[in-house]
Order: structure tokens, then C-alpha cells, then sequence
């Protein structure tokens, strides 16, 4: 371990430090922290958090629609989107108030659990590359078991659509972490696209020893000026990824324009349940004036999320902003660059 | 504002309504010592109080049920306190329907342990709500002791160089509890860890005399290190490669994304000694549970916080629990 961190440190001294390194999940922000790479690469690397958080980009406008149908109809979400703030309350505060949100682990699983009974349920269908094949098996299943009372409200993303638009403004960065658990989904072949971009990439897994080999393999691709797509992750992700689940995505969502919190509406990059399921999305109206608007105004987390800023630059972190009264997801998510800086003290005094 | 779940987690919204409501209402000499069990002077003796409610689901779990947890509680927290728990008080509320032969078991277990412990159970109280009311059993225990020895452990005691030592691997009540209330097919949970402590204390406390003692509950270590440092003119230095964690509590812990640091625990606790005596106290320790370990030092950097020394050598902050991370552990 100590040898690959000096071999890094060897690597990073013939560049020109610090390098600008943009992990595009939000589960590497939350690793990097948790190893205290922050503090162990201090100068050598500033790490920049991507829009690759489902938490985070979910619009304040659906958590509010949520809460209002979760009065009447029963919900059931991931335990990470309950302290999300909407416009006007978060499903937390909903529960708190006699509604009916419960807390899943798989979309299977509450599928399940709601067609127990007849009354009609909802399940939240928030995530990434990697969480869509979970409910497309969901979907499957309430088709082929003919279940009637249970309903969707989708919001499915998918990672090309931001991180071209977020590559496409000019960023200053050096390099790209790559989520691996999209890729095992998407296949190194879903990242192709950032060639075109110029600057190297490495698709990599969530341990620390993961990121570590990831910074080696970032720092020799700048060294020698390649700007490959490089997978560190081999023992998972395929080149054409899992085709299973893409065929399974496939034959029940189709490319939506889909909203992100701080940065708005973008073409091709959500998903949405095909015409012939469509009966399965529970129907309601959205309110699209609202959906890509912060929520206060001083509020950065579209800038944090596209790697202009750093958490503790945004005028609310720490102060008006906290774990405990969030003012954007960023910090309400585990996997919120801000949350990451509050709970693990980004690079200490 | 409305109470939520996060409120009850043990963490830091927990800490906000003690001071909010609780403490500036009821502010007293015992409660502002804040102790896990608070020092009562009663006729120039100094006697140690406590209480502790338990609302555990499911009430039975892999290596003990309600009953055992609601003894164990209230009697470690008098031992970590410095008290050798004598007498308790136990209140049962009780869902109409329950059946009476599960009511006769956790009275069993609550019977093994008190016995076990020497504790007498002297005084009861008994509730029955119609159904809905609460979900099936909940128990209150209250305890009082006296002290092993005159030498009271107190944040006033802790100093810079002291040692840390956990008394075994943390977090298996926590999983025991998350595994049982998810169906993930595995085929067996992890065992809870709740057990008393009372004999490992009684000796640790005399061989030894640790400054200051915590039992890992709600939170897990990463609270009760925080409880300790919060307020005061020290810091903790953890090693995170010591910390002890067993391989299915950390296997768990990936699949569901949860920080085994936070894990509640139900029989175990850290002990601050001085750092001349950290050798012995450890072997004291490993006699109960071979896993126990030195796991940092007091240190005057960064007072009131907790610094976690990762694996890789990085220097990260170990902040008090935020949110909600578990369903009704104890």
C-alpha cells in the first residue's frame, strides 16, 4: 500500500500539482473521504465532485410530489432520499407527520412487500446506470405477475447526458474517475465517448485500494500524455458490460429528457417507461417551471456538482448548510460532496 | 417542528433535543454530569442512578430478546459509570394480544441475567394498550448501584497520552438487528454482542483504574468518542487498522452501505487508561473477548473532535452520527 501511495507521490512530483481529479459519483467522493486521501495527497491532488449522484440531482419538485401522494398512497423509497429537502417538505418530515413513506432495499423487495396487500403503493424509482436494471426487474415483475396496485413515479438518469454536457463546458480538469459499478452496467464501450474529449479516464471500483491504483494509472497516463480509457476495474466490468441488464432496460424504459437539480432540463438523458408499460407510472402532472430550481437562491450544489466550486467556497456550507438542516442534497446525500466535506473534514486545518 | 426518527438515533439530533428541551428543563447537579448513570448524593453516601427504555423490533433476535437487552442496559450503564449495579426497577408496556408465553420467556431472561449480575429486581410496573397502540412489548429498566471503589471515573480525569482500548469487535448488535429486519435470504444473522459487563468492569476497575469508561450503544464507538471529546480540551487520535470488526459485521456493512463505526453494540465499551497500563489492561480485556484492542490515545490536537488515522495513512475527521441508519435497535 505505502509503495503504490509513493509511486503516486513519485509521479504527481514530475507534474505540474495539484491535479485536478473529477470523480463523477458520488460513492468515490464519499471513498475518497472515508480513506482521508484528501489529507494524504494534500497539494498533490484536489479531488472535484461529478453530477454522478441520483440523491443529489433529483429535482426538489419530485420529492415534493412524492410527499403529497405519500398522504394517501403508500410510498416506498431508497432509506438516502428521505431526508432530501423538496420545495416545501422532505418524505422524512412527511413519515413524521403520519404519511405513509416505508424504506426499501430493492425495488424487488417493496414491489413485493406492496403486492401483499391490494392497496395501491408507489415506489420511487430514483438512480443511475447501475440502479435501473433493480427496477426494470421490478417492472418486470409486476408485469409478468399481473400486479395491480403497485405504481411508479420514475426519475431514472442515465451518466452520458451530464457528463457530456458537463465535459462540453470546458471544466478545469485534468483527469476522470469513472464510476464502476455504471460500468459493469454500461460496459468500459458506455464510456467511449469521453475519447473525444482528450483527457485520460479510468473506470474504477469503491475500495481504497481501487482508488489508489486508479491515481497510479491517472498520474502515468498524464505522464505519458495518453488519453485512453483505462478500466481498473477488470474483475467486474466487461468492454461491453452487462448485456442482461441492457436488454432488460431496454424492453421496458426508453431515452427521456430528464431535470438534475442545479443544472436543469437535458436531452436523452433519463429513462422512461416504453408506451406499452406506461400504465405502470403512476400518473401525475409535473410542475416542469419548478423542477431544475434550487432551493434558496444562495444555494451552490449546481455548482458543486459540476466541479466549479468546492463545498466549503459555497456561502452556505457548514453555516446556514448542515447534515442536520440541509439547504441542498448535496449534503443530505451519504454521497454528497458536501455531506463528504462536512463529515470528514475534506484536507483538515 | 416535528420529532423524526433522526431524533431518536443517538446521535447528533439526539444531543439537540437533550439540549433543547431536556436539559434546560430539568437541569440539575446528577443530569449535568452527564453520565450514563448519574451520581446521586443521598446521606453523605454517593449512589449511581439510571434508566434506559427498550423498544428493540423484532423483541427476539439471534443471541438474545428484549428482556436481556432491557437488564443488560441499564446494568452496564451503571458499571461504566463506576457503580456496581445492586437494584433495578423494571416497567413493561405491553400490546394487547401478546402472548403470555413469550412475556414468561423475556421475564426469563431478564431473571438469567439479573441473577448473573447479582442485581435484584425490586420494583415493577405493568401496562397493556389496546392494539396499535405500540407494537407488541416495550421495557424500561431503571438501576441504581454503588460505587466499586471511591474513585469515580470522570471527563475530568482524561489527559492527553492516555489510551483508548475497546473491549471487542463492535457493531454485531447493530447488524444482528438490521439483518433480522430485512429479508435478505442469508442464511444466518450475525449474534448480537449484548451481554453484561459488570464482571470485566468490576475487574478492570480494580486492577487498573481507568479514568473514564463508555458503553457502545446507540451510535456505536464513533458517538460514544465523540460524547467524550465534545465540549472538552482534548482530541482523540484513532488507528483505524485497529479497530476490531468482525468479517460478516464488515460484509453486511458493504452490501447495505453502512459504517460499521456507527454499529450499535449492547456489550461492549472503551476503556481510557493511562498509557503505562495499556498492555495489562488489554490482556485483562482478551480474557472476555480475545478481540479487544488498543485503538488510540487521548491526544491535545484538535479538542472536542475525533480524528480517524485510516488504513492508507490519510487523516480524516469521525463526526457524530447524522441520520437515520437503522431501524428500533434497543
Amino acid at each position: 500500500m505505502t509503495d503504490l501511495v509513493n509511486q503516486i507521490k513519485e509521479n504527481v512530483a514530475k507534474l505540474q500539482a495539484p491535479i485536478r481529479l473529477m470523480e463523477v459519483c458520488g460513492t468515490h467522493t464519499a471513498a475518497i473521504h472515508r480513506c482521508g486521501f484528501p489529507t494524504l495527497f494534500k497539494g498533490e491532488f484536489e479531488f472535484l465532485s461529478g453530477p454522478g449522484c441520483p440523491v443529489c440531482v433529483t429535482t426538489p419538485s419530485y420529492i415534493d410530489q412524492l410527499a403529497d401522494l405519500s398522504n394517501s398512497i403508500a410510498v416506498y423509497t431508497f432509506g438516502d432520499m428521505l431526508r432530501v429537502p423538496g420545495n416545501r417538505t422532505s418524505l422524512a418530515e412527511s413519515r413524521a407527520a403520519g404519511a405513509k413513506v416505508n424504506m426499501m432495499i430493492s425495488p424487488l423487495e417493496a414491489v413485493r412487500r406492496a403486492a401483499e396487500s391490494s392497496e395501491p403503493a408507489i415506489i420511487a424509482a430514483v438512480g443511475f446506470d447501475t440502479t435501473a436494471p433493480a427496477f426494470a426487474l421490478a417492472v418486470d415483475y409486476c408485469v409478468n405477475n399481473q400486479i395491480k396496485n403497485v405504481y411508479f413515479l420514475t426519475e431514472l438518469k442515465t451518466i452520458e447526458a451530464p457528463l457530456k454536457y458537463l465535459l462540453n463546458s470546458a471544466p478545469a480538469i485534468d483527469a476522470l474517475v469513472l464510476p464502476g459499478n455504471v460500468a459493469a452496467v454500461i460496459g468500459e464501450q458506455g464510456f467511449k465517448f469521453i475519447e473525444n474529449y482528450r483527457l485520460p479516464a479510468v473506470i474504477t471500483g469503491f475500495s481504497g485500494t481501487d482508488i489508489l491504483q486508479a491515481l497510479f494509472i491517472l498520474t502515468a497516463s498524464l505522464l505519458k500524455n495518453d488519453t485512453v480509457i483505462h478500466n481498473q476495474y477488470r474483475r467486474i466490468v466487461r468492454a461491453e458490460g452487462n448485456q442482461k441488464a441492457q436488454k432488460l432496460i431496454n424492453h421496458y424504459y426508453e431515452p427521456c429528457t430528464s431535470y438534475f437539480r442545479g443544472i436543469g432540463a437535458l436531452a436523452f438523458s433519463g429513462l422512461a417507461l416504453r408506451p406499452e408499460y406506461a400504465y405502470l407510472e403512476y400518473p401525475v402532472a409535473y410542475d416542469v417551471e419548478q423542477t431544475g430550481q434550487a432551493l434558496t437562491s444562495a444555494c451552490q450544489c449546481g455548482n458543486v456538482l459540476m466541479g466549479r466550486i468546492k463545498p466549503p467556497e459555497c456561502p452556505l456550507f457548514a453555516v446556514a448548510c448542515r447534515p442536520d438542516h440541509p439547504q441542498g442534497a448535496c449534503m443530505v446525500s451519504t454521497e454528497g460532496s458536501c455531506a463528504a466535506y462536512f463529515r470528514y473534514g475534506g484536507g483538515l486545518p | 417542528m416535528k420529532i423524526t426518527k433522526a431524533h431518536g438515533n443517538g446521535g447528533k439530533q439526539t444531543a439537540e433535543l437533550l439540549e433543547k428541551i431536556f436539559f434546560p428543563r430539568f437541569a440539575s447537579a446528577p443530569l449535568n454530569s452527564r453520565a450514563d448513570a448519574s451520581p446521586l448524593h443521598l446521606q453523605g453516601q454517593t449512589v449511581g442512578q439510571t434508566i434506559d427504555g427498550f423498544v428493540v423490533s423484532p423483541y427476539r433476535f439471534h443471541g438474545g430478546d428484549i428482556g436481556k437487552l432491557s437488564v443488560c442496559g441499564s446494568v452496564n450503564d451503571l458499571a461504566v459509570s463506576g457503580y456496581r449495579p445492586l437494584f433495578l426497577s423494571v416497567a413493561f408496556m405491553i400490546e394487547e394480544g401478546f402472548e403470555m408465553e413469550e412475556l414468561d420467556a423475556i421475564a426469563a431472561s431478564m431473571q438469567q441475567i439479573a441473577g448473573q449480575c447479582g442485581v435484584i429486581i425490586a420494583a415493577g410496573d405493568t401496562k397493556v394498550v389496546e392494539k396499535g397502540a405500540l407494537d407488541k412489548i416495550f421495557i424500561t429498566t431503571s438501576g441504581i448501584g454503588l460505587p466499586f471503589d471511591p474513585c469515580l471515573p470522570s471527563f475530568s480525569r482524561i489527559q492527553p497520552g492516555q489510551s483508548i482500548i475497546v473491549s471487542g469487535d463492535i457493531g454485531r448488535h447493530g447488524a444482528c438487528i438490521y439483518s433480522h429486519n430485512q429479508d435478505f435470504g442469508f442464511a444466518e444473522t450475525v449474534a448480537s454482542d449484548c451481554e453484561p459487563l459488570v464482571d470485566s468492569i468490576a475487574r478492570l476497575k480494580k486492577a487498573y483504574n481507568p479514568v473514564f469508561m463508555r458503553d457502545l450503544t446507540r451510535g456505536g464507538l464513533a458517538t460514544a468518542l465523540n460524547e467524550i471529546t465534545t465540549g472538552n480540551n482534548f482530541g482523540i487520535a484513532l488507528n483505524e487498522s485497529t479497530i476490531p470488526i468482525d468479517a460478516k459485521v464488515n460484509g453486511l456493512c458493504d452490501i447495505l452501505g453502512l459504517d460499521p463505526l456507527y454499529l450499535a453494540c449492547e456489550g461492549r465499551y472503551v476503556a481510557i487508561v493511562a498509557e503505562d497500563q495499556e498492555i495489562e489492561a488489554l490482556s485483562l480485556l482478551k480474557t472476555y473477548h480475545q478481540s479487544a484492542a488498543v485503538i488510540g490515545k487521548i491526544v491535545p490536537e484538535f479538542p472536542g473532535k475525533v480524528m480517524l488515522r485510516t488504513r492508507f495513512a490519510g487523516t480524516r475527521l469521525l463526526d457524530m452520527l447524522y441520520f437515520e441508519m437503522l431501524p428500533r435497535i434497543c
